[in-house]
């Protein structure tokens, strides 16, 4: 647990994990953002917070009058 | 053994007989006042323990300074006033029996060694005391402040001989301490070189095509009142309609989003309930904060059952449950904690499963992975680290250091290849986990409070912020601009989340409310 232990031992445990992650494999950001970009494109078209929905299919629309039939 | 959190003035004048001497909290008809020794007896002798209540707890803050004997009395200088659980201590320390609201109310308090590496803990007094100092004007330290009611004051710990002695012995600690932090700072360093090679170009350069967002009207479609103190986390049942929510008061509601109706209501044997979450199967709900642990209910609709007679309890730490979140079934959940861990448990058994060590502060939010993109997820902690975790292992994959302070809130990005962070810096930031790089920031001059909880919209072009100046920023993810700013909110928002089908989005705030935006 971090509150029971020492300055020294959570140094340790910092350093052993920065020797870890220099190791990892890494991809360039122009790679990695396109894709970002073209998963966003790909989805917008169903992201109702994005494209708004027609009042009358919106769940969370203005509670109005009853209508008895 | 009941769990209540309550400040207890140690020294000072008893409410009873007004006299200067050391306090014991008692607990009177729902009211927390501090007796001196006499009081008590008499009080004892004339209303009986039942009437004081607790009053067999009080003897535990006299272990918790650390005087060995219980009875010792506190002077004037020691803590003025100390956050108290009414529990007994698990261990020989004492410290098992505090717990804090997050941020730590006392900055003194701190010091002594309940969390924060930052405060200077277990060594000289004189580093300690300067400390209690410095603090006073971190966020922490400010955060702390506002939690406490404001007619009491905060002043610094003084320590007690044994732990000066300490500080003689730990002089050479600081020889091979000094030698591992220089280590530390060049391995980061060296981390910094590999993750600029790959930082050819900006999040917003690439997405320089992209069409902007046009103008957003969104606003306020329900109020869920009903809650009597600060909400403090809620979460979605996937059935996009039913919502859980914990607040300070000790209440867990789930609420109907659509007709605003309360469909059940549990009250907590402790306040601050910090972390809520609904199951997948839609028929339970966890729920933990300053009682260390995280229990779950199963919803029932038969008006005769108790449902608090069903609780369970699965998860134990050794500090506040700050976060919780079910895995893809009932059977599993993920909970984060003051303690510096998150842990994976077994509902059913209560077993431990797997725990992540790693943070050096509190964790103070956690995400699940969204299901197709594997086993991991992502925590934030008081150690400004954002850390992506494997749960199979236990191992830290990832970790990001780049938030001037502490990250409050963490969420995948829906196609779990990034994360965003809301921190107390003011700023959210998006890491993109292949190319292990802070990718892009979203902050403004003119936004000065901490961001207290971030989520996406469902493709991924918005980041919906709320933070502790009552607003909501609505972030254009790929362009790094501010879409919209939303009011409504009277006090600060305290946790924000975006429907499973991406309809709508619910804040929960200090001002006692939920609202539902669309």
């Amino acid at each position: 647990m971090a509150q029971d232990m020492t300055e020294k031992e959570l140094l340790k445990m910092e350093l052993d994990q920065l020797k870890k992650e220099v190791k990892n494999e890494r991809q360039m950001v122009s790679k990695t953002g396109k894709e970002i970009k073209e998963y966003v494109e790909s989805m917008a078209g169903e992201d109702p917070l994005l494209k708004g929905v027609p009042e009358d299919k919106n769940p969370f629309k203005e509670k109005g009058g009853c209508t008895i039939s | 053994m009941c769990d209540q959190t309550f400040l207890a003035v140690v020294f000072g004048p008893c409410d009873k007989c007004s006299k200067e001497k050391p306090l014991r909290a008692v607990y009177i008809k729902s009211e927390q006042l501090s007796y001196c020794s006499l009081c008590v007896e008499m009080g004892l002798q004339t209303s009986g323990p039942n009437k004081f209540g607790h009053l067999a707890e009080t003897a535990f803050w006299h272990a918790f300074l650390g005087r060995g004997s219980p009875g010792a009395a506190p002077r004037a200088g020691d803590a003025q006033q100390l956050a108290l659980t009414c529990c007994r201590p698990a261990g020989a320390g004492g410290q098992a029996g505090l717990s804090l609201p997050p941020g730590g109310a006392v900055p003194g308090l701190r010091a002594l060694g309940s969390a924060g590496p930052q405060q200077g803990r277990g060594g000289a007094g004189s580093r300690v005391a300067e400390a209690a100092g410095a603090s006073a004007a971190s966020p922490r330290a400010r955060r702390a402040k506002e939690l406490l009611p404001p007619s009491l004051s905060l002043s610094p710990v003084s320590l007690p001989a044994s732990l000066a002695k300490m500080a003689t012995e730990g002089l050479h600690e600081n020889e091979t301490l000094a030698s591992l932090k220089t280590e530390a700072e060049s391995l980061k360093g060296k981390l910094e070189e590999e993750r600029a090679k790959l930082h050819d170009v900006e999040l917003h350069q690439v997405a320089e095509r992209v069409e902007a967002l046009g103008q957003f009207v969104m606003k306020t479609r329900r109020t869920l009142k009903g809650h009597g103190n600060k909400v403090l986390c809620m979460d979605w049942c996937k059935d996009k309609r039913r919502i859980v929510s914990s607040s300070q008061d000790g209440k867990v509601i789930v609420w109907d989003s659509f007709t605003t109706n309360k469909e059940h209501a549990v009250t907590m044997p402790c306040t601050w309930v910090m972390a809520c979450a609904y199951a997948p199967s839609g028929c339970a709900i966890a729920c933990g904060g300053l009682d260390n642990k995280c229990s779950v209910y199963p919803l029932t609709f038969d008006k005769n059952e108790n449902m608090a007679a069903k609780k369970k309890s699965v998860a134990m730490h050794t500090n506040y449950l700050s976060a919780c979140s079910f895995t893809n079934s009932d059977m599993q959940i993920l909970t984060a904690s003051g303690d510096g861990t998150c842990a994976l448990w077994d509902v059913e058994s209560g077993q431990l499963l797997q725990s992540f060590h790693g943070h050096g502060a509190d964790v103070l939010c956690l995400d699940l992975a969204p299901s197709e993109t594997g086993n991991t997820f992502v925590s934030g902690g008081c150690d400004k680290k954002a850390m992506v975790w494997d749960m199979r292992s236990g191992q830290c994959i990832q970790s990001f250091e780049t938030h001037d302070s502490d990250i409050n809130s963490v969420r995948y990005y829906p196609s779990g290849d990034a994360f965003a962070s809301g921190s107390d810096d003011a700023t959210c930031r998006l890491y993109d986990l292949r190319a292990d790089r802070e990718v892009a920031i979203y902050s403004k001059e003119s936004i000065i409070f901490g961001a207290s909880s971030v989520d996406f919209s469902l493709s991924g072009r918005l980041l919906f912020a709320g933070y502790n100046d009552y607003t909501i920023n609505v972030w254009d993810v790929l362009k790094g601009s501010r879409v919209s700013i939303l009011f409504g909110h009277e006090n600060r928002v305290s946790t924000l989340r975006v429907s499973p089908d991406g309809t709508a989005f619910c804040s929960g705030s200090w001002d006692h409310t939920l609202r539902i935006w669309a």
